[in-house]
């Protein structure tokens, strides 16, 4: 019995070892920053390190008063609500044609998956000067056609569509590849009956192929969710929160607050905390509703 | 100091991701060769055009020929990464030997005493100061005590598409003096059908407070914060502003960087800048003419601009005493002149004022005729970054869209309160 002790504290111990590394990791890059983030809501501190001093909760009282963290608010659940479902939706629909395994697939699934390999940033510049009205090549296009493009990135109609619209277009080839690699691993044996009882490609893929892989759209949702409130390279770039602050999102209001204008640390810190509080409800709440989903089927 | 202490280290830990991600490595301010006699000087600044490369020849010049020892090493970035970065490598100590940026930033640097005293530069160094002008020199101080060293010196000038003036049956020899004026040729030159445009109106705020002052309005005193936004004068030319964009002068949704790209393609015949498009529009070898912002009712104005060199809190004396000798460098006649010369800039030194190569400069001519309206908008002042970002942008942004100006000016004014309120 001594003996089993012994031998289970043993393999604890290593067990311990081999997760030290990834604790080291999360600790330093998102515990320490997570609680420095919290404490320095609380306080009066900018970027400079001048006059620091203990706020209270006089940040977050400012918070709830200020306009544009509501506008950002609202900026950010609109970006996030239209961005997910299309990604996951168009991820899904490509699916449908990719689940073979063949040259031409691979190929395919690969050129999806290239724009997410580059940088959001280069990404922005290269759409911004395509969609430039004035100066881009689509509008030049159009022109020859005696088409007039309008300033779709400073029309406040418009702005939020394109930057959904880029960000999908970098991003689905990721959420393509998870969902298509689920495919994969359904029994072919399935397909099979389905065939013999005269199912169509579409009857199998909404009876077979997306119940099978509830649990990776699930997993897809949840982290295209969390990118999607965190979304910042492609606005900073494309329209700067513009126009008339209609697509700035909580993260630019944070990086505007923080290091453009006021370099109120204090403050911008708060409105991140309040993010953080956004987030974890909400994807607890997604988590707990796909996990009620699983058990019930 | 306790409290700076813990904040420096919560700071610190709260970046550290980001620091790791974006920014380069600091650089050593001794060299690290064991030739104690090497210093290496780290410089960041802004100019991201093609003024950055003469920046980094006369730079790299300096590295091959000075006897000092003395390297300076350059890192360009935009300007919102470099006031992003800058307070918090002061803060940690981890910033540059120094930087060159707009003079905009040296009261709030002073106000967060991020910036070291350099009032005995002139001694140390034997350059005489009396030989720069004065209202260029008086922008980098901050009460009695000087912070910057002055670089460059510029105001806000009409370029105009001499071509495109000619096509349109306008004289190109005679550009506008008088909003009345512009008016009529940014019309006359505007041709839907070719997609040519008259007249620059971008959205950024510094080209419309011109339009402002030309007609006697203004923003704000910033000496007493009081609000001058929301008058009448304003809400006047800001409609006369709005009917030209109505009448199609002006493409949408244009800012002034791509206000540039399309003078220099000749999409638009007339628009403001400043002389970082001299270069380029030589290069190009475009046939195009500098004139002075025109007047409106109350006279002609321009929004003044410059850089100056300012050395970082915490800086030793090792780097101090070198970098005092790249900024003397800097205020040579010579290298003042290459920089004029090239850039287009005005000269702002008396002793080049006498060169004979400077004289017979027919663009520099110009510009420095254009010189004489300079007007100081908020280069001292603390919420200026601020009312540009959140009360003159979005205000023009509507304005230009087609909102009801006296609403907008009415809803400015109040974002304007609230700011100088605090």
């Amino acid at each position: 019995m001594e003996k089993t002790r012994k031998a289970g504290g043993k393999n604890q111990k290593t067990a311990y070892l081999f997760i030290l590394p990834s604790m080291i990791v999360l600790t330093v890059f998102v515990f320490v920053p997570l609680i420095s983030a919290f404490i320095i809501s609380l306080m009066n501190m900018d970027l400079y390190m001048n006059g620091i001093s203990f706020a209270g909760l006089d940040n977050y009282l400012k918070m709830f008063q200020d306009a544009r963290v509501l506008n950002a608010t609202k900026n950010t659940l609109v970006f996030t609500v239209i961005e997910v479902p299309v990604q996951i939706l168009l991820a899904l629909i490509l699916t449908m044609f990719m689940q073979k395994n063949t040259k031409l697939h691979k190929f395919l699934r690969a050129s999806f998956y290239i724009p997410y390999v580059c940088s959001m940033t280069a990404i922005s510049i290269l759409w911004s000067m395509l969609l430039n009205s004035n100066s881009g090549m689509l509008a030049y296009l159009l022109k020859k056609a005696g088409v007039i493009m309008p300033n779709l990135m400073s029309n406040p109609t418009y702005a939020m569509a394109v930057i959904v619209m880029v960000t999908v277009w970098r991003n689905f080839g990721y959420t393509l590849t998870i969902i298509t690699a689920a495919t994969l691993d359904i029994p072919y044996s399935l397909y099979e009956a389905a065939d013999l009882d005269g199912a169509t490609g579409l009857k199998k893929f909404m009876y077979i192929t997306v119940p099978s892989i509830k649990q990776t759209i699930g997993f897809c949702a949840v982290t295209t969710f969390i990118l999607a409130f965190q979304a910042f390279d492609q606005i900073y770039v494309m329209t700067g929160g513009g126009p008339q602050h209609k697509t700035e999102t909580l993260v630019s209001y944070i990086y505007d607050r923080g290091f453009r204008t006021e370099h109120d640390l204090g403050y911008a810190s708060a409105i991140s905390v309040y993010l953080f509080i956004i987030i974890a409800i909400i994807t607890i709440c997604m988590r707990k509703y796909i996990g009620r989903k699983e058990e019930q089927a | 100091m306790k409290f700076k202490k813990i904040g420096s280290i919560l700071l610190a830990s709260a970046m550290v991701c980001s620091l790791f991600a974006g920014c380069s490595k600091q650089e050593a301010k001794k060299d690290e060769s064991k030739n104690t006699d090497e210093t290496k000087l780290s410089l960041w600044t802004v100019f991201t055009g093609s003024d950055g490369d003469v920046l980094k020849e006369i730079i790299k010049d300096y590295n091959e020929t000075n006897k000092d020892g003395i390297t300076v090493e350059v890192d360009i970035m935009d300007n919102d990464t470099l006031q992003s970065k800058l307070p918090a490598a002061i803060s940690t100590g981890t910033a540059p030997s120094f930087v060159l940026v707009g003079i905009e930033y040296i009261q709030e640097y002073v106000n967060n005493d991020s910036l070291e005293d350099i009032s005995d530069f002139w001694d140390t160094t034997g350059t005489n100061e009396d030989n720069y002008y004065e209202n260029v020199v008086a922008k980098s101080y901050v009460g009695d005590k000087l912070y910057g060293v002055p670089m460059q010196y510029n105001l806000q000038y009409l370029y105009y598409n001499k071509d495109m003036f000619s096509d349109a049956g306008l004289n190109p020899d005679a550009p506008p003096s008088t909003f009345a004026e512009l008016e009529e040729c940014a019309k006359a030159l505007t041709s839907a059908d070719e997609g040519k445009y008259g007249l620059a109106i971008p959205s950024d705020f510094g080209y419309y407070v011109q339009y402002l002052w030309g007609n006697g309005g203004d923003v704000i005193n910033t000496a007493t914060n009081e609000n001058l936004l929301n008058s009448d004068t304003n809400v006047e030319t800001l409609t006369w502003l709005q009917e030209l964009k109505k009448a199609g002068v002006s493409p949408d949704g244009l800012t002034s960087a791509e206000a540039d790209t399309m003078f220099q393609s000749g999409q638009i015949g007339m628009c403001l800048a400043g002389p970082w498009n001299i270069n380029v529009l030589n290069d190009l070898g475009m046939n195009y003419g500098i004139a002075a912002m025109p007047s409106g009712s109350e006279g002609a104005y321009s929004a003044e601009g410059g850089c100056s060199y300012m050395i970082p809190k915490g800086a030793d004396d090792a780097s101090k005493k070198a970098v005092y000798k790249f900024m003397s460098y800097w205020l040579t006649d010579d290298v003042l002149k290459e920089w004029s010369v090239r850039n287009g800039f005005p000269v702002w030194s008396y002793s080049l004022l006498e060169d004979e190569d400077i004289k017979s400069n027919e663009i520099l001519n110009s510009v420095s005729e254009a010189s004489s309206i300079g007007r100081d908008w908020h280069l001292g002042y603390e919420y200026g970054t601020q009312i540009d970002n959140d009360v003159m942008k979005p205000m023009m942004e509507n304005i230009l869209m087609g909102a009801d100006v006296k609403t907008e000016v009415q809803d400015a004014a109040g974002r304007l309160d609230e700011i100088v309120s605090k």
